[in-house]
């Protein structure tokens, strides 16, 4: 494990992403009486150093942990932030990374991180069920939080015609 | 996939899968021994986050509680974290101090209920009765600090919307007193009774490159050696104060294994811990405010000119819970809502879990991650041959009973 301060890690993936870094900024909060501070940092990559930067993860700690993708519908584009942390096991040690990937609907391919971390596996799968990016190299392709039966062309997620909108029965009409 | 038949459609897509629902394994069997399995989790999506992004958070904070019905705090508390990390907005510490008094009692009430359900799944039923019995007296207390055993709705954006007067504190005192008396017995009672060592040692094992790699959380990492905790990790509300420190299975055995013994000996020293974490909030817990916004309008108004995104997380008794928000400009609503519970995280590391283990030993396996969904209401066996059959839950249990009889005997 090779600890690195905030700033520090900010500099190491501007100096290792270079022009694929598109933002990257520095949040923290406070808890407690104490005021005791807690930073995240909050960036943007192209979709295509996504493994690079898992990879560049790696080297600061053996195994980062994945908290969870969460995915947002921006009209032409899909967003996924991948929430990921290193450090952990001491007091407030702890590194909170949330990488911010934008694809377009048209082409919605992201390059797979779960052969880097295997945990990731299951909230990429859902990624696909729920809003419908696609990740060609998973090695097992299925529904996992909705039924099987559910139509493979509906995306829970999406605010478009690809929206659930059709399923919901007007209880209230 | 396609051959197992379910019998019914779910009705109804877009939700979040990890909460109260039943989940289906299927297990590749050869003799007694479980050679593979697979997991299928969406059976009741009930669309909560869909719900959710349609809703304003006020709304949301009694929703999120019904996410589960065990972990009654968590999702509230994880997405008022959320929020208010989006919104920056800042929660008096008295505030904070009583949401840590609310979670770990809710971690006791838990846990208590965890190791009833694992005696019940070895055919323990007198430790689960006599475990059971004492998880009422927290349950009573929480009805007295809240109003209600579950769904306390006692989170408010930027604070709680309960004080705890004099009068309770002295009611938490007892309490702690009450656990202080009955934590050893409790240990006793489970770990060192042969028949249930019997049943839990090497059993389900997770190792810590396993546990690491497949992203484990809660008391299930931690029993793998793996001192992950976010009120460690992270500290929010008092925890930063008062500091906490992972507990892993070698400070009471002096090894560890990662198997079902090692996350009862996890929880059960996890007890002890909030019984102290309690104490010292109570002792150290200043006055003040309850509250950032006591006038829901202005709170209301606040959140809509408000904008921004947040990650929440909160050590749930499971595990981390993590809650993700978005605000757009102009609307209270939130535009995007994730919530990922503790047995999300939790899914992959069943299936080394499974590896090798026997027909017996699944319901204890499934009952160690304390998976928050109505589990195992069914197992497929799939033979060499091709032959499926379908145990329910009642067969299965009996299966367990039976080999727990037949190690007591010996």
């Amino acid at each position: 494990m090779r600890i690195l301060d905030v700033q520090e890690m900010m500099s190491f993936f501007k100096e290792k992403l270079g022009e694929n870094l598109i933002s990257c900024e520095l949040r923290s909060w406070t808890a407690g009486l104490k005021k005791v501070e807690c930073k995240e940092i909050w960036l943007e990559i192209k979709p295509n150093v996504l493994p690079d930067f898992v990879k560049l993860l790696k080297e600061l700690d053996e195994a980062p942990h994945s908290l969870v993708a969460s995915a947002e519908d921006l009209g032409d584009d899909i967003a996924v932030i991948y929430h990921l942390s290193v450090y952990s096991g001491e007091f407030n040690r702890e590194i909170q990374i949330n990488v911010r990937v934008k694809v377009p609907k048209s082409d919605p391919r992201l390059p797979s991180i779960s052969h880097l971390i295997p945990g990731a596996l299951i909230t990429e799968q859902e990624k696909e069920e729920m809003i419908g990016v696609i990740y060609e190299d998973l090695p097992e392709r299925r529904h996992v939080f909705i039924a099987d039966d559910f139509p493979r062309d509906i995306y829970p997620w999406r605010k478009d015609e690809k929206g659930p909108q059709s399923l919901i029965r007007k209880v209230n009409e | 996939m396609a051959e197992i038949s379910y019998g019914y459609s779910v009705p109804i897509g877009p939700i979040h899968p990890a909460l109260k629902e039943p989940i289906e394994f299927v297990f590749d069997i050869e003799g007694e021994k479980v050679k593979g399995v697979k997991i299928y989790a969406g059976h009741a999506h009930r669309g909560i986050e869909w719900m959710g992004m349609r809703r304003n958070p006020i709304q949301n904070l009694y929703l999120a509680e019904r996410i589960c019905g065990i972990c009654s705090v968590t999702h509230a508390l994880a997405l008022a974290l959320a929020v208010e990390r989006a919104l920056n907005i800042e929660v008096p510490p008295r505030a904070q101090y009583i949401r840590l008094i609310v979670a770990e009692l809710e971690r006791i009430h838990s846990h208590l209920l965890w190791a009833g359900v694992a005696a019940h799944e070895v055919g323990f039923d007198s430790a689960f009765m006599l475990l059971w019995k004492v998880r009422e007296n927290v349950m009573d207390l929480l009805e007295k600090l809240t109003g209600n055993r579950v769904n306390y709705a006692i989170i408010q954006i930027g604070g709680v919307r309960r004080d705890i007067t004099e009068e309770l504190r002295h009611e938490i005192w007892k309490s702690l007193d009450y656990y202080r008396t009955l934590s050893e017995r409790i240990k006793v009672l489970l770990l060192e009774d042969p028949t249930f060592t019997l049943r839990t040692r090497d059993v389900g094992v997770l190792t810590k490159e396993d546990a690491l790699s497949l992203c484990a959380v809660g008391p299930t990492a931690r029993a793998s050696g793996v001192p992950k905790d976010v009120r460690q990790d992270q500290p929010y509300i008092a925890y930063a104060d008062i500091g906490v420190k992972a507990i892993t299975p070698d400070l009471y055995t002096g090894e560890v294994k990662g198997d079902v013994y090692d996350r009862t000996v996890v929880r059960l020293l996890e007890i002890d811990q909030s019984i102290d974490l309690i104490d010292k909030a109570l002792t150290n817990m200043p006055d003040g405010e309850i509250v950032y916004e006591k006038n829901l309008v202005k709170l209301l108004a606040l959140i809509k000119k408000g904008e921004g995104e947040g990650v929440g997380r909160h050590e749930a008794p499971r595990g981390e819970d993590v809650h993700y928000v978005k605000f757009v400009p102009g609307s209270e609503n939130l535009a995007v809502w994730k919530v990922r519970a503790p047995t999300y995280s939790n899914l992959l590391p069943w299936v080394p879990m499974f590896k090798d283990a026997e027909v017996a030993d699944i319901p204890i396996i499934v009952a160690s991650t304390d998976p928050c969904m109505s589990c195992l209401n069914r197992a497929t066996l799939v033979y060499p041959s091709g032959r499926k059959e379908v145990l329910t839950h009642e067969e299965l249990h009996k299966l367990s009973v039976e080999k727990t009889r037949r190690l007591s005997r010996r």
